[in-house]
């Protein structure tokens, strides 16, 4: 008999209940809209009802996860919430825009609570205000205020609800008779439960009871408390958990809901008792107590293989230990190879030689074996950018709503995969974009009515591949930045020379300074001048970049180049003076030889002709104050482009290509422009990676 | 309440760091330079799989930075989820120092570091001092520290220009 380790099983109900609490939010979202744009028709229609199931289950599915691991006021809230669903169900209430409002509250405070858990404290929460407003808009329920207490369903209230229904007393009786047989369940089924096991025959659905005892036996074949209920869910809909508890025995009761009659065979790990009901055709399983036999081996012609039931949830740590222990395989192949020359030279008579160039073959081999290992663990990482776009209709909501414009929000290209790091480092950066982008960007009704645009602002969040990078845009089609204004703003606070010209490199620059703003007044949303800054430093974290482009009147863009990945890379290796570097492949679009008498001085700077044009360029050794004895006959360029323009970054020798290991060090000391972090070549010491873009700012720069 | 301690020198003054910051003691080797960092960022090393900045403490302290030699060491410390490595001139006594008497630095004392001081402790007439390194090294103090890091890059680029010219 094994126990139940209460940790896991806490993080099982935090994710759980996280997941449930976006889905409300989403489709409360979703229901709105559907209010506001006044869609009608079967199909809308049947979407609203979809949606309203999907949030009683949401809810249903928080009360049982909260109860399971004792947590009485969420448990309580998901129960007063549900209750105001299930009248939405019966339509006796009407889902109106402040019920939506409410009901977003309410998974607010479920939020927080759940919070709490993940923080351990998770007293912090009162619900008895939101409970006692929720109350109040029951109103019209004639809803006896004596009965406050919560958990408690007013009987009048449920009468009222069945009434709605065809009554049938006859399947109220036999249920209660069936379950008459089985204390352990009835007892712990209060009268919501009840209500609801009622509603669900009177839809005429199936009801099963099943019955699960964990065992270590169990849980090495794979079969857990977590599985069996993926499995139920496929099958139904769960009605009730409940974990019983005798001694140190514990027995987990499911009572699922399914449209016909569930093949008790399929579950083989369970006991499992139908309770009647479900359409005539399936077949009936007897409901007998007497079927309480042990469960019997699983058989193979009745293994079920369901997309979503053989998924695992893994701890993002654990494949970060993955990452970075393919990363330490990684470091010591190029280890091996630094050995290899060596390995030659001591093989080197014919009889020997096999011994180096088996070696040199295993090592290739293995490099292959590395990359495909790599991969499947990159993969295993990747998620959709849906994670961090979910995030953003509520808080575009709630930014519309307080600035009292009208916005749209559109989403694209969600589907995108992303290393799971990345998505959740692009959350911050993506909300302030988008109070940025509502705030100052999209103007009020009235004033855009004024500009002849439509009233409703349009906020595009886009995310598309290209190469081997993820493009997130972030536009709205509001005022646009008013250059000339930040402009002025920058040469009066000192930051440019009042002749300067301001590329839209330099004005994100420029927006980014912490304190530096245009605005008279802050609000709460934005304008307060700081921000920016975090979002180029969050993203220059994660070896993202960022870009604008703003029209003024009709609105301004945010590029957001990301990295599909971290960990490891593909870099050129590059020699200036006595030190090494790396450089990353992806930020190289081409290498190339220079003589060093074509290299054109000019006023500013330094250029080389290039193709029937010219290129400015930067040298290693001077942005890095490298020192260097003798001038090489031959340098090389590693063309890149920085705000869309190509440059030039010289240096004295290419080493190779490597694979490397990126150890990013977001530490102060180490954190400098044009450093993107460091590698390991296999020798011990360490060579940094070279951020190419904002070495070759400067050249640009120059070349205006 | 004793407390084990580590003993380090920079410039021939005693400093006790705890010995659980102390993630190991090591030879300075094979340092890698980070281009336009502050200029008492020595480096960095590969320290168990970290990249860690490599502070000199004597030129953190505005003085000139010394060679090594056999006794040089380097401490790899742990503050918050940063690790650092601090230069040292020596680094070879492992103590226990009785907190009770540790006393406050004396106003009359002045020298290196001294604002980081958090107290002395007199061992058989030796004088121990006690940094508070999180301080010291505190990123809110950045801002600080690049602006010392300026004004000493500046002296030491007229330095250099007085010698060449």
């Amino acid at each position: 008999m094994s126990n139940i380790p209460q940790q896991d099983f806490i993080d099982n109900f935090l994710e759980e209940a996280s997941d449930h609490l976006k889905a409300i939010k989403r489709n409360l979202l979703v229901f709105e809209e559907t209010l506001t744009s006044g869609a009608s028709g079967l199909t809308s229609s049947i979407g609203r009802v979809n949606l309203i199931n999907e949030l009683f289950r949401s809810f249903h599915t928080l009360k049982g996860l909260s109860g399971m691991v004792g947590l009485r006021p969420a448990e309580e809230l998901s129960h007063r919430l549900e209750s105001v669903l299930r009248g939405v169900q019966n339509t006796q209430i009407t889902l109106n825009q402040e019920l939506i409002d409410t009901l977003l509250e309410g998974a607010g405070i479920l939020e927080q609570i759940v919070q709490g858990v993940k923080n351990s404290e998770p007293e912090a929460v009162n619900i008895q205000p939101y409970l006692e407003a929720l109350e109040e808009l029951d109103g019209q329920d004639q809803r006896n205020s004596s009965s406050a207490s919560p958990g408690q369903v007013d009987p009048s209230r449920e009468a009222a609800s069945l009434k709605k229904k065809k009554p049938s007393g006859t399947v109220e009786d036999s249920l209660d008779q069936a379950f008459d047989e089985y204390p352990d369940l009835t007892k712990n089924l209060d009268s919501a439960d009840r209500e609801i096991i009622r509603a669900a025959r009177q839809e005429g659905l199936a009801l099963h009871a099943f019955f699960f005892s964990p065992s270590a036996e169990k849980s090495a074949s794979g079969v857990n408390v977590n599985n069996l209920r993926e499995k139920l869910q496929q099958k139904g809909m769960i009605l009730k958990s409940v974990p019983l508890i005798k001694g140190s025995q514990v027995r987990f009761v499911f009572l699922v809901a399914s449209p016909s009659p569930i093949r008790c065979e399929d579950f083989p790990e369970a006991e499992c008792v139908f309770l009647g009901g479900g359409k005539e055709e399936a077949h009936a399983q007897p409901a007998s107590a007497e079927e309480k036999a042990p469960a019997p081996p699983a058989r193979s012609a009745h293994i079920q293989t369901p997309a979503a039931g053989s998924a695992v949830r893994v701890d993002l740590e654990r494949l970060d230990e993955l990452m970075r222990l393919v990363s330490e395989l990684v470091v010591d192949r190029s280890r091996m190879i630094a050995f290899l020359p060596q390995v030659k030279r001591t093989y080197s008579s014919p009889e020997e030689r096999h011994i180096y160039t088996e070696l040199e073959k295993t090592v290739e081999n293995m490099g292959r074996h590395l990359r495909d290992i790599r991969q499947a663990v990159m993969r295993t990482r990747m998620v959709p950018i849906a994670q961090v776009f979910n995030h953003m209709p509520l808080a575009v909501r709630d930014l519309a709503r307080s600035t009292g414009k009208e916005i749209r929000l559109e989403m694209k290209g969600e589907n995108n995969e992303i290393d799971k790091m990345l998505v959740e480092k692009l959350l911050d950066p993506l909300l302030h974009l988008a109070r940025n982008a509502i705030t100052h960007g999209i103007e009020t009704p009235e004033e855009r009515k004024a500009a002849g645009k439509p009233t409703t602002g349009t906020l595009t969040l886009q995310a598309s591949m290209y190469g081997d990078k993820l493009l997130v845009e972030v536009a709205d089609d509001g005022r646009g930045i008013d250059t000339e204004r930040v402009r002025k703003k920058a040469v009066e606070d000192g930051i440019i020379r009042p002749e300067g010209e301001l590329s839209s490199a330099d004005l994100l620059q420029v927006l980014a300074i912490p304190g530096f703003t245009t605005m008279d007044k802050a609000t709460l949303g934005a304008g307060r001048g700081i921000g920016m800054e975090v979002v180029l430093e969050t993203l220059k974290a994660v070896g993202g970049q960022m870009e604008l482009e703003t029209i003024q009147g009709q609105g301004t863009r945010f590029f957001i180049h990301l990295p599909l990945t971290l960990t490891i890379l593909n870099a050129i290796v590059v020699r200036s003076g006595e030190e090494l570097f790396a450089v990353p492949q992806h930020m190289v679009d081409e290498v190339i030889q220079i003589d060093p008498t074509e290299i054109v001085r000019i006023e500013s700077g330094e250029l080389i002709p290039h193709r029937e044009s010219s290129l400015a360029l930067v040298r290693l050794k001077d942005k890095f104050k490298i020192k260097q004895e003798k001038q090489p006959h031959v340098l090389y360029g590693l063309i890149g482009t920085e705000n869309k323009r190509q440059a030039v970054l010289v240096v004295d020798k290419l080493v190779g290509l490597r694979e490397i290991v990126v150890r990013p060090s977001s530490d102060p000391f180490f954190n400098q422009p044009g450093v993107l972090g460091a590698t390991e070549l296999g020798d011990g010491r360490v060579i940094l990676i070279i951020d190419l873009p904002p070495l070759l700012h400067e050249a640009n720069i120059l070349e205006e | 309440m004793e407390e084990p301690y580590i003993l380090f020198k920079v410039a021939d003054a005693t400093y006790a760091i705890h010995s659980d910051l102390v993630q190991q003691v090591g030879m300075l080797e094979n340092m890698t330079r980070i281009p336009n960092a502050p200029n008492f960022v020595e480096g960095v090393l590969y320290v168990r799989g970290k990249v860690v900045p490599i502070v000199n403490l004597r030129v953190r302290f505005g003085m000139e930075k010394a060679a090594y030699d056999v006794y040089s060491r380097l401490l790899v410390i742990t503050l918050g989820n940063r690790s650092l490595g601090l230069a040292v001139d020596s680094a070879r006594e492992f103590v226990y120092l009785d907190l009770d008497l540790v006393q406050p630095p004396p106003e009359s004392l002045a020298g290196p570091g001294v604002e980081y001081l958090e107290g002395v402790y007199l061992m058989d007439d030796r004088l121990i001092l006690l940094v508070n390194l999180a301080r010291l090294f505190d990123p809110q103090e950045r801002r600080q520290l690049e602006t010392d890091f300026e004004h000493s890059s500046e002296s030491a680029n007229i330095e250099q220009e007085e010698r060449s010219g």
